[in-house]
């Protein structure tokens, strides 16, 4: 009778002692499961949570707290430093918004206000989500990659350009042709002081032409903006520079460049979101005031408390069920083997080989805990969603109490209704704790590696009884 | 030709601050085709002589041979599987399995060729010991003592083995199934040709086996006697 079969008889002809390892190993591992029934469901919240928020980041900017003067140095370091961060290998996509104020001239000489938006994306973010959209017009193209880069005079019109009412008569402006070179004007707002020490306020006109490539709909806005490639922008406004300094105005004022809006970045995977958070706020700290970060994960953490804070309680839990389960199993086994040391001594007297020995009693001991794992996998599901979800509400409860009402600054990289989406109550509502394959193979590997774990001790303390003393007596 | 022998056997027990000499230089001899019985009182020294020939336990000194080789150099595990059978007075039986699965599960250990048709031979072993197949099939604790003891010898004789190690197998038997052991291992010994060692404190079954090694509480070396009446 080999030792697997003498494990099977040991296990049928000692139910008692069979039923006591049984209920010790499900007790204990229905704790095990029960927090690890609460980390995978809240693992999968968090998941959930990410992929809700995705994986973006945004640099956006308080212009009130921006610099007035000497702002040279802070544009361009601003400049490629958000350039640098889009050539980042986690980066899917990215750009960045300029912006400035002006006119475009109309057929007959009228000015219509527009803002000129400068773009680093052929499919910026307004594109892609349909936002904005191309308008039908015949050859209404989007830029190039080439025309971007290139900063060439070239623009993308939003449509509500194209006419003007006047009373109850609508003029046709011209702007939108496609094809045509139409003048614009770049105007910068100045301060001058003069010989009476008083703040004088001017206006600094620039003008320069763009040709036309394109119409657009802003399905969000009436803004009337006129889309141009940034380096062009930059270009116009160092040309507005050099003529203001022409005419010895000081032209290192913060007027005289683009008002920067935002950056915005996709990951190509929420991975790495983290990674590229410490090179952004990296280069945010080169930066002066003014300058905010923000990505999916300061969302994510905004929003995920009550699941976070579960999911340590949990952790917490597993790992002192894990030591409680060494411990006591290791107590038990011991146990069961000393009840079993005339068996043992018997073997070794007909010379059994310690390996055969020892493959016997973890034969036996995992055949019984695989089916306790199994029980305990059941009971442990039931007992980890009942604490979780009690856990939730009070979680959910102090968090809800503790609210402090952050907004988060608006762009295109940081959409307000994926916040709304994902608010407290909605996150208790899609929890949900799921049994699945996944669970059960967890749990089969950290409860058998447990109950192994527990067994080095008695097997050790097996294979160093000495059958003399146990068979013979002492003498 | 001795099957086993023993060389200098040299083993102490403490005993408050000293150490009592238990075996002192001990050298003897055993042959196949005889009954020895090792005599002497409780405490003298005659199952720890066992529990070393039995590699039980090692010596402190001296050497332990079987066929010439130090078993030492065979493998205390070896040794005990394949050389040797062991009966002892408490019978020692797995007591959740039957008699034969008892005699089965010796026989699985051993690397002596005993593995096919195992149950058939565990069968005839137990009926040449007086268990017949019904009792056979009987978990151990609804077998009589004598019927348990018979049991344990068919297991130490399932293996294959030569010599045959017993210590006080009669102690808990009555004299009439006492009787029937000590003839089963004179049996053994005399037409089976096997190597029976057995410990008792008993002058009269001691005068049953062929050799008498009388454990000397004073020099603690045997004593050895031919026994002229066998």
């Amino acid at each position: 009778m080999k030792w697997f079969k003498r494990s099977l008889l040991s296990i049928t002809r000692r139910p008692g002692k069979s039923l006591l390892l049984f209920l010790v190993v499900c007790a204990m591992v229905s704790l095990l499961a029960g927090s690890l029934s609460i980390i995978n469901t809240a693992n999968n919240v968090k998941n959930e949570l990410k992929r809700g928020f995705g994986a973006i980041a945004s640099i956006s900017t308080d212009s009130t707290l921006l610099p007035e003067e000497n702002y040279e140095t802070i544009f361009s370091n601003y400049i490629s430093g958000v350039e640098t961060l889009r050539q980042n290998e986690w980066v899917d996509y990215g750009e960045y918004r300029l912006s400035a104020s002006g006119y475009a001239c109309g057929d007959l000489g009228q000015e219509f206000s527009a803002v000129f938006l400068g773009m680093s994306l052929p499919q910026s973010e307004q594109f892609r989500s349909g936002e904005w959209e191309l308008s039908g017009q015949i050859n209404s193209r989007n830029f190039t990659q080439k025309e971007l880069d290139n900063g060439e005079r070239v623009a993308v019109v939003n449509i509500s350009l194209a006419s003007t009412s006047s009373g109850n008569e609508v003029f046709s402006t011209g702007i939108t042709s496609i094809g045509n070179t139409i003048p614009m004007k770049i105007q910068i707002p100045y301060r001058e002081v003069n010989e009476q020490g008083f703040n004088l306020y001017h206006t600094f006109t620039y003008e320069f032409e763009l040709k036309i490539i394109g119409t657009f709909v802003d399905h969000k806005s009436d803004a009337s903006s006129i889309l141009i490639p940034n380096h062009a922008l930059i270009d116009i406004m160092q040309e507005a520079r050099e003529e203001a300094q022409k005419q010895g105005l000081n032209t290192e004022s913060r007027r005289f460049y683009p008002d920067i809006d935002y950056a915005g970045y996709k990951m190509k995977d929420p991975q790495h979101l983290s990674e590229f958070d410490a090179e952004a706020k990296a280069f945010i700290s080169t930066l002066p005031n003014g300058f905010h970060y923000e990505s999916s994960n300061t969302n994510y953490q905004k929003n995920a408390g009550p699941v976070e804070n579960l999911d340590l309680i949990a952790r917490i839990i597993f790992i002192a069920a894990l030591v409680a389960t060494l411990l006591i199993l290791g107590m038990v086994i011991t146990y069961l083997i000393g009840d079993r040391k005339k068996e043992i001594g018997i073997y070794m007297s007909l010379g059994e080989k310690s390996h055969s020995l020892i493959s016997q009693f973890l034969m036996e001991i995992l055949i019984i805990s695989t089916l306790a794992i199994g029980t305990a996998g059941i009971s442990g599901y039931f007992l980890g969603n009942g604490i979780s979800d009690y856990m939730m509400q009070i979680q959910s409860y102090v968090k809800r109490e503790q609210e402090l009402g952050i907004r988060a600054q608006y762009t295109p990289y940081n959409s307000s209704e994926t916040l709304e989406k994902y608010s407290r109550e909605n996150i208790l509502a899609e929890y949900q704790n799921e049994i699945n394959a996944q669970y059960f193979l967890i749990l089969f590997v950290v409860g058998e590696s447990s109950v192994l774990l527990s067994c080095l001790i008695p097997m050790i303390y097996m294979i160093h009884l000495k059958p003399k003393e146990i068979l013979l007596g002492g003498e | 030709m001795s099957i086993l022998e023993t060389k200098d056997l040299f083993f102490t027990y403490p005993d408050g601050d000293e150490r009592k000499i238990i075996l002192n230089e001990v050298s003897v001899s055993f042959e196949k085709g005889k009954f020895y019985t090792i005599l002497g009182a409780s405490g003298s020294g005659k199952t720890t002589f066992l529990s070393l020939i039995a590699a039980l336990d090692q010596p402190e000194r001296g050497e332990i041979l079987f066929h010439e080789k130090s078993i030492r150099e065979i493998g205390y595990e070896k040794y005990r599987r394949n050389h040797i059978g062991i009966v002892f007075q408490q019978y020692n039986l797995i007591p959740y399995m039957t008699g034969l699965e008892n005699v089965m599960t010796a026989m699985s250990i051993t690397d002596n060729s005993v593995q096919t048709n195992m149950k058939a031979q565990a069968l005839e072993i137990l009926e040449s010991v007086g268990i017949n197949a019904t009792k056979a099939n009987r978990k151990i604790n609804h077998l009589s003592g004598g019927e348990q003891q018979r049991v344990a010898i068919a297991r130490a004789l399932s293996t294959n083995v030569d010599v045959l190690l017993a210590d006080e197998p009669t102690g808990n038997l009555d004299a009439k199934t006492s009787k029937t052991i000590i003839d089963l291992f004179k049996t053994l010994a005399h037409e089976k040709n096997k190597c029976v060692i057995m410990v008792t404190h008993s002058e009269k079954i001691a005068q049953e086996s062929d050799v008498i090694l009388k454990l000397n509480s004073d020099t603690q070396t045997f004593e050895v006697s031919q026994n002229e009446m066998v």
